[in-house]
């Protein structure tokens, strides 16, 4: 892989953690909090929010970004960075993030 | 109206007191009249009585009967101003109460002004035809004119003409001119032959007729067929002219206007047309030559080609070719074929620059949204390669631990005096000692 893929993959990164930040932030993150703290999955309950429309679009770009290399972990990892205040909830309970990855990947086998 | 003798007979013959209406109808009178005559004898004592209980003569009445010492008066007689206006009224058929009104506002000013009289008649409701008769009856009995004022209303004449409209009414005016000396001399009003404007129109066909008949060279060919002509024109207007009751100029100017038309046409067809003219000179012939090559270079190539004429300039404002457009606004627009198409690049050029710099825009907007992202792109893929090659990183960033809220972040690998803890809920300041001792 050349350097300009690997910088692509990780502008690429960076940029749909970017937007999953923007959605977290609409969300309010103190509810966020509670849900984590619940157990309950944010990205499953995200995901159950959003119409068929956009479910298509999101499941578009996260398989595109698949196929270049890009997993769930990778764009996870990068929401953590961006957002420090969350480390401590996804990484507080030692399988949230595997467990919301995995909601990512299961999203993204779904039948249309 | 019966005299005062007949009257006093009348009753002296009746022994019952007697009516009036009676007593008017047996002396053939109207009741009115009547009725006054017998209130003055009443007055002078000859008769007594009243309308309701009748008329009957007295004793003074019958001794000056007798003695015959009645002297009728003018009143007697009817013959004062007012009686004889009163018996035109009732010659004409109005009724005697109108008449006794009438006359009442009549000789309520004075009775010699016409016009006054016109006027009170006008007020007693006297109908517009009776009205102007019994004017010019008591007019006539006064031996008086008619006033300019009231004539349109006494005679009908004004009337009419203003029916028929201010200008023809001026124009049947004033017959004051007679042609002397071929100029129009005012004779006075009424006593010439034609107005002002019919003597000059009459002395204008007549010098029309004489520049005709003189001014052509003798001999030419067109001379007596024109001599002829404005005969025909003196001749089509003569019944204009010899007009008994003045011509009517309208009339007279279309007659004129259409004979002095035929008149241009037929002089204008017997000039002798350019193409039958004298053989040219050879100057001519050249002059004629040179034009005719000059206009030749808006012809075709082909044809310019066979004659051998040189093309027409480079130049674009030189061809001319005039197309028609439709402006921004709907309005159509004629301009050369050349500068329209010039326009058409120029407009090309903007919108083409136009779109670049959009682009331009555009992606300079997205390179400043994004530049954050791609360096650190570059940065993690320039770390991510050290790690593929084992190089050793110059300066890792250490990692340190909020003590408050355990937000783990990296120290900046720069001098730094403070720093942060990236947890806006805690957000505590550590100093350089602090980090580094830790």
């Amino acid at each position: 892989m050349s350097f300009m893929q690997r910088s692509a993959k990780h502008f690429l990164v960076i940029k749909a953690a970017r937007e999953i930040k923007k959605e977290i932030e609409k969300a309010g993150l103190d509810d966020l909090k509670i849900l984590a703290e619940a157990g309950i999955s944010i990205v499953g309950t995200y995901l159950q929010g959003c119409s068929e429309q956009q479910k298509a679009q999101y499941k578009h770009d996260l398989n595109a970004l698949l196929q270049m290399g890009i997993t769930a972990d990778m764009i996870l990892d990068e929401v953590s960075r961006q957002m420090p205040v969350l480390s401590p909830i996804m990484d507080g309970k030692g399988t949230y993030k595997k467990s919301e990855s995995e909601q990512l990947m299961r999203f993204l086998a779904e039948e249309q | 109206m019966a005299n005062i003798v007949e009257l006093l007979e009348a009753l002296n013959n009746k022994d019952v007191a007697l009516p009036t209406a009676d007593l008017a109808k047996e002396l053939k009178a109207s009741k009115e009249g009547t009725l006054k005559q017998l209130n003055r004898e009443k007055d002078k004592g000859t008769i007594e009585g009243n309308s309701q209980e009748g008329w009957l003569i007295t004793d003074a009445g019958r001794k000056a009967l007798e003695k015959g010492e009645i002297h009728p008066s003018m009143i007697d007689e009817g013959v004062t101003n007012r009686q004889q206006f009163e018996a035109i009224g009732r010659r004409i058929g109005i009724k005697e109460d109108r008449i006794v009104l009438a006359t009442d506002i009549v000789w309520s000013a004075d009775f010699n002004d016409i016009t006054w009289v016109w006027l009170a008649l006008g007020q007693a409701d006297i109908a517009n035809d009776l009205r102007s008769v019994w004017v010019n009856a008591w007019r006539a009995k006064l031996h008086k004119g008619i006033p300019a004022e009231i004539e349109p209303e006494l005679t009908g004449v004004g009337k009419t003409l203003t029916a028929e409209g201010e200008k023809d009414a001026l124009s049947k005016q004033g017959r004051e001119y007679i042609i002397y000396e071929e100029e129009p001399v005012r004779v006075g009003e009424n006593l010439g032959d034609y107005s002002l404007q019919d003597a000059k129109d009459i002395l204008a066909i007549r010098a029309l007729r004489n520049r005709f008949a003189t001014g052509t060279p003798p001999g030419a060919s067109t001379t007596p067929k024109v001599s002829e002509s404005v005969s025909d024109i003196l001749t089509a207007l003569s019944p204009y002219l010899n007009k008994e009751g003045g011509s009517n100029i309208d009339t007279l100017k279309e007659v004129l206007a259409d004979k002095l038309e035929l008149q241009k046409q037929d002089i204008l067809s017997r000039i002798p047309q350019q193409g039958t003219t004298q053989p040219k000179s050879f100057i001519e012939q050249i002059t004629d030559a040179v034009a005719a090559l000059g206009s030749l270079k808006e012809v075709g190539p082909l044809l310019r080609s066979i004659l051998g004429v040189p093309g027409p300039s480079s130049n674009p404002e030189t061809t001319q070719f005039p197309v028609q457009l439709t402006g921004a606004d709907g309005t159509p627009i004629v301009m050369d074929l050349s500068k329209y198409i010039d326009l058409e690049r120029f407009r090309g050029e903007e919108r083409r620059a136009d779109e670049r710099h959009s682009a331009i825009v555009g992606v300079a907007q997205a390179v400043r949204e994004n530049l954050g992202d791609g360096v650190a792109a570059i940065k993690a893929a320039v770390g991510e390669t050290r790690k593929v090659t084992g190089a050793k990183t110059p300066s890792e960033p250490q990692p340190y631990e909020c003590s408050d809220c355990h937000t783990q972040f990296a120290i900046p690998d720069v001098p730094f005096e403070t720093v942060k803890c990236p947890n806006p809920q805690c957000g505590r300041v550590y100093t350089r000692e602090e980090v580094l001792s830790s």
